[in-house]
């Protein structure tokens, strides 16, 4: 089974949060739910600052914690590779949010159960994309195939392991990251935007 | 702090657990005996965990959709085999005044509740080493838990079955109680040194836990005051007519019990999941 997921251009990220907006949008969601979150983060000092944002989503792990996690199978791998959620079978138990080293799943209070990136699955099946890529003016967010992903930016610099992220031996995430060269610095510092 | 219930689960549930296993113990060592205010109080602790559980959930009437998934997730199995405890601490219970002198019956039920607490407490740890904060993996998570149900189960037994140990030897409990506590304090050192070398989420765990130094402190005293309380009358030589010191008793159990609350309100308080954060 092949694995899809989002490639993400930092070096064309400018932090406008159009991503988070249009998912925030589509998906109908209150204060403090976040599909997807973008967060900045600076470093150095004068005369040598500098700063990057990350836009952050579900990864669609190949080893996802979540559903290993998952006490109701609520969390599964979808046929077509993605990690997908249940509500029908959902008890709200929040194991997930303890499991994922990405912080995807989030608690929803209103429905007493969890919610997460679906990377907008129904757009998918009508050929369309997640409504972040789309979303997204700097053409810094594609999904797909991520093999296929990976051959269409062959020589760019891809990762999936940054300082701010866990260690991607964990769940084994379909990300594909193409840095900031200062995103590779551990001395960052999240900056509140 | 939104961990509430599960602190109560965890606590009543363990409890519980080390009541039946020291009821099962106290059954083999002085046979003959039936221990029923120890076997009521096992079954209403495992109740009032059990209900707890549910309250963290939300959609506790869907509770049972935690079925299918037994022996795939961890939380899967440990709610499983909690419940299936409690199901036979009520039953222990039960017994005793349904069928009273029946003591193969009687011990069968603490044996079962025995081992299936047992691992019940495996898969509790279980559910906390493996999820992604860094201050509950490792072998402390393992060490805290079987101290706790084997410290507050034998307490809470001698308190409960005062009346049927006036003229036997208690030594066994008091210093399953003392093993317990100093394996539980000796191991926090190892791991509190270890989340020093982990990422930002330990650091993070490690700064709260520096801002409740308080707590920290107040835990062990309580817990080692408690142990050490109970020591005491439990090695005291048993000598016929004299009365045993129910107080001393009753003491270090308050005190030992309101120690491990507070260590585990400490460790749920920690929690800090290692992530660049949605939230």
């Amino acid at each position: 089974m092949g694995y899809q997921g989002f490639y993400f251009n930092m070096t064309r990220c400018i932090g406008c949060k159009t991503c988070q907006i249009a998912c925030k949008d589509r998906n109908d969601q209150d204060i403090g739910i976040n599909f997807r979150l973008v967060k900045t983060f600076e470093l150095g000092l004068y005369p040598n600052p500098s700063i990057y944002h990350y836009s952050g989503a579900c990864n669609h792990c190949a080893n996802p914690k979540c559903v290993e996690g998952c006490p109701t199978g609520a969390m599964y791998v979808a046929d077509d590779g993605t990690v997908q959620h249940d509500k029908n079978k959902c008890i709200g138990c929040r194991y997930c949010i303890w499991n994922c080293p990405y912080g995807a799943p989030q608690f929803i209070p209103e429905l007493g159960k969890v919610g997460k990136c679906d990377s907008c699955k129904d757009l998918r099946e009508n050929g369309e994309n997640p409504v972040c890529v789309d979303a997204c003016i700097m053409r810094a967010l594609e999904w797909g195939d991520i093999e296929e992903l990976r051959a269409r930016h062959a020589g760019e610099e891809l990762t999936s392991e940054l300082p701010i992220l866990a260690p991607p031996h964990i769940t084994n995430p379909s990300l594909l990251i193409k840095p900031k060269k200062n995103a590779r610095l551990k001395e960052y510092q999240e900056k509140e935007m | 702090m939104g961990e509430t219930s599960l602190l109560v689960f965890s606590i009543c549930i363990q409890a519980a657990i080390g009541i039946i296993l020291f009821a099962f113990v106290a059954q083999i060592v002085y046979k003959g005996k039936q221990f029923k205010v120890a076997a009521v109080t096992a079954a209403v602790l495992a109740v009032v965990g059990v209900f707890a559980s549910f309250a963290h959930l939300g959609h506790p009437l869907s509770a049972l959709n935690v079925l299918g998934e037994f022996g795939q997730s961890w939380l899967s199995t440990e709610a499983v085999l909690a419940g299936v405890f409690a199901g036979v601490a009520v039953l222990y219970a039960a017994i005793h005044f349904l069928r009273p002198d029946d003591h193969t019956l009687s011990l069968g039920l603490s044996g079962i509740g025995s081992v299936l607490g047992l691992v019940a407490v495996l898969s509790m740890a279980k559910v906390y080493t493996t999820t992604s904060v860094p201050v509950w993996q490792g072998s402390n998570t393992f060490v805290d838990f079987y101290a706790t149900t084997v410290a507050i189960g034998a307490l809470g037994f001698l308190v409960t079955s005062v009346s049927q140990l006036q003229d036997v030897s208690k030594k066994l409990f008091g210093y399953s109680i003392l093993v317990a506590v100093v394996i539980q304090a000796a191991s926090t050192v190892p791991h509190i040194l270890g989340l020093s070398e982990m990422g930002a989420a330990a650091h993070s765990s490690i700064q709260i836990l520096n801002g409740m130094n308080t707590l920290v402190w107040a835990k062990w005293l309580l817990i080692l005051g408690g142990a050490g309380i109970a020591l005491y009358p439990a090695s005291a030589k048993v000598q016929e007519g004299a009365k045993l010191n129910v107080n001393a008793f009753v003491t270090a159990g308050a005190a030992l019990v309101i120690g491990q609350v507070i260590g585990r309100y400490l460790f749920y308080a920690t929690l800090v999941v290692t992530n660049v954060g949605l939230m």
